[in-house]
């Protein structure tokens, strides 16, 4: 019998919900891969944002570290020493989902935007998870 | 249970401090804008009033330069308060939710003040 590959690794949790990396059907996790090249003081600063998301809800983090994007893709942002780095996520109930990672190429004219290779990574990994959950629901229900 | 990335990441003493500290850091930047937010008080007008730029404010506000504790009271008391601390056991999962603003934890505290005054009684 194969191994089946989790959706998601949790991340943090608490009285809200739950924040989860996606698991790619290779068993790649995109947005913890980006994660492990961040410095230890970049960690620390996001898995404060998570747990805050994970206690609190979005109610209570401020637009200015997550914000909707673009779609049903939201991201959870921070400035860590002059780099703009973007968690892209979506909301599946009480989860938020991080689908990948980047850091903005810069804030000048022309250069703020996300990259369209971080657009569609993100909207790929979004269809993926989406897919997944579905077909693990249909398998649940034939068992 | 599995552990969540979070408790991995706080087993390290040396990432707990980290983590602290980041945590407070946030919760003071979060504190200063709910606070500017509801005085309608605008960047511009808190780097007046404190006699900075505009950039320095969005500095103090990213939480990415380390500031003193004179500083972070010197804009609260740019915007008419009292900055106020307290300490407690650390918690990394809340039971309940626990909304960072001033209206909260002036909440929280008078909440806590009413709890210990019926415990008395």
């Amino acid at each position: 019998m194969a191994t089946e590959v989790p959706h998601t690794e949790v991340v943090a949790k608490g009285a809200w919900g739950t924040v989860e990396f996606a698991v790619r059907q290779s068993g790649r996790v995109p947005a913890k891969e980006f994660f492990n090249t961040l410095t230890d003081k970049a960690r620390a600063r996001f898995l404060v944002l998570f747990q805050q998301m994970a206690n609190a809800g979005s109610e209570n983090v401020s637009a200015k570290r997550f914000k909707k994007e673009m779609g049903k893709l939201f991201a959870f942002r921070h400035e860590v020493d002059k780099r703009q780095i973007r968690f892209p996520c979506i909301q599946d109930g009480n989860r938020w989902i991080l689908t990948s990672g980047f850091a903005k190429p810069g804030a000048r004219k022309g250069l703020g935007k996300w990259p369209k290779s971080a657009i569609e990574r993100a909207q790929a990994i979004e269809a993926e998870y989406w897919a997944r959950k579905q077909q693990a629901e249909a398998e649940r229900e034939q068992r | 249970m599995k552990k969540t990335l979070v408790e991995e990441f706080v087993e390290d003493p040396k990432h707990m401090r980290l983590y602290q500290q980041e945590r407070a850091i946030y919760q003071v930047t979060e504190l200063l804008e709910s606070l500017m937010k509801e005085l309608g008080v605008s960047r511009a007008e808190l780097a007046k009033r404190l006699g900075k730029s505009r950039g320095w404010i969005t500095q103090l506000l990213d939480g990415d330069s380390n500031k003193t504790i004179r500083t972070v009271a010197d804009a609260f008391a740019a915007l008419g308060h009292e900055f106020c601390s307290f300490s407690r056991p650390i918690e990394i999962a809340t039971k309940a939710s626990e909304p960072i603003s001033s209206n909260g934890v002036k909440k929280r505290r008078r909440a806590r003040l009413l709890a210990e005054r019926v415990r008395k009684e």
